[in-house]
């Protein structure tokens, strides 16, 4: 994971976030930054997005696990199968499969063949 | 010719009384030609030449599949319609993994334990890598899989493929999408003799029905071919020839064909032939 710089005003109305321009998370983040006495909260969640190669191309997105970056892609019910990093994922193992930055994902479909 | 003989009684003993059919990994198929599905001119064309091989085996493959496209989707409605079986490949894999992972995706999208195994040594020949191709199998068997390999005509490996659960075993003819033919009969005709009982179908280098033919009359089980029948003028015409061509060499193979001499023998009979003792 990279480093967040971020910074917030000292009356408590702005906040200013600088991220690196390719930053990657690999989990889930949530913050909370409060201005004590003044009474104000700002929750920031951040969505983990992730950078993964798609069928040889790289891809962002903000799937946890196979199933839901399927759905992102707009897979939906389509007849297709899975490998992840050069394992076969069966279909009901995709629920539970969470993505990691960097993994590489084939979703593949029947074809002709010789 | 003796060997073929033997081979001829193997075959029809195995064949059963009446019928000549092939028994491969418990299924009974009547005809003797697996037909590829790729490069057809459209679906219907494909479609139309599986029906006029009279086929019962297509060749199928797995490949990438976009979240926009709908191909893999409207090609395996269209295969499952045909009412054959589908035998998937690892066309294209070059590693043991690869090959074992394919073979994982293809059971999974098209429910089937068979397998069409293809380790690639080469870009260029696209011949099998062996040792990649009998560890692949060893691996797929124990995972259940009914595997049909993809080999050459070399007898070590076709003993240890054997040695690591296949039933079957697919020498190539020629390279893939050459169709020369049988570019090596001396060592397919070696193989044949070596397993008199193992099914044995020729696979890929196949141009001609001639080829088809003369494959089945060496007493190969079964042919497996694609590119001859897919960019023939007419594929429809094609498939038909191959299948009666199949047919033809079965056929014969059975009968049992006569031995080959060096010297001429007059067929018609030369006693009573007019003028004989003239001179």
């Amino acid at each position: 994971m990279r480093r967040v710089h971020r910074s917030l005003s000292a009356a408590g109305q702005e906040l200013t976030l600088y991220l690196p321009r390719e930053a990657v998370f690999s989990w889930q983040h949530e913050r909370i930054f409060s201005g004590g006495g003044s009474g104000w909260e700002l929750t920031l969640r951040m969505a983990a997005v992730l950078e993964v190669v798609v069928n040889g191309e790289r891809a962002k997105t903000r799937a946890r696990t196979l199933a839901e970056l399927l759905i992102e892609l707009g897979y939906g019910e389509a007849k297709v199968a899975t490998a992840r990093n050069g394992d076969f994922i069966p279909l009901r193992k995709r629920d539970t499969v969470e993505l990691s930055g960097g993994d590489t994902i084939e979703i593949v479909s029947p074809r002709q063949g010789g | 010719m003796t060997d073929t003989m033997i081979d001829t009684k193997a075959n029809v003993a195995r064949s059963g009384a009446g019928r000549d059919a092939l028994v491969v990994y418990g299924a009974e198929l009547t005809s003797r030609l697996f037909l590829g599905t790729a490069q057809y001119p459209s679906p219907y064309v494909l479609e139309r030449a599986v029906k006029a091989a009279g086929t019962e085996v297509v060749t199928v493959s797995v490949r990438r599949e976009g979240a926009r496209e709908k191909g893999g989707q409207r090609f395996w409605e269209m295969i499952a319609g045909l009412g054959v079986r589908v035998l998937p490949n690892t066309a294209g894999c070059r590693t043991v993994r690869e090959a074992i992972a394919t073979a994982e995706m293809a059971r999974e999208l098209f429910d089937t334990d068979w397998v069409k195994l293809e380790v690639i040594a080469n870009d260029d020949t696209l011949q099998p890598d062996l040792f990649g191709l009998v560890e692949a199998a060893g691996v797929l068997v124990r995972e259940g899989f009914k595997v049909f390999p993809y080999t050459t005509e070399d007898l070590g490996a076709a003993e240890r493929l054997l040695a690591a659960g296949c039933e079957l075993l697919m020498p190539w003819g020629a390279p893939i999408g050459t169709g020369r033919g049988l570019a090596n009969p001396y060592a397919l005709r070696t193989l044949r003799n070596y397993f008199p009982g193992v099914p044995l179908v020729v696979d890929a280098g196949i141009g001609a029905p001639s080829h088809a033919a003369q494959a089945m009359e060496m007493g190969f089980d079964a042919v497996l071919l694609n590119t001859a029948v897919a960019k023939a003028g007419d594929p429809v015409a094609m498939a038909e020839a191959f299948g009666a061509a199949i047919r033809a060499g079965r056929t014969a193979f059975v009968a049992g064909m006569m031995e080959v001499r060096d010297m001429a023998a007059p067929s018609t009979p030369v006693a009573g032939t007019p003028f004989f003792d003239l001179k």
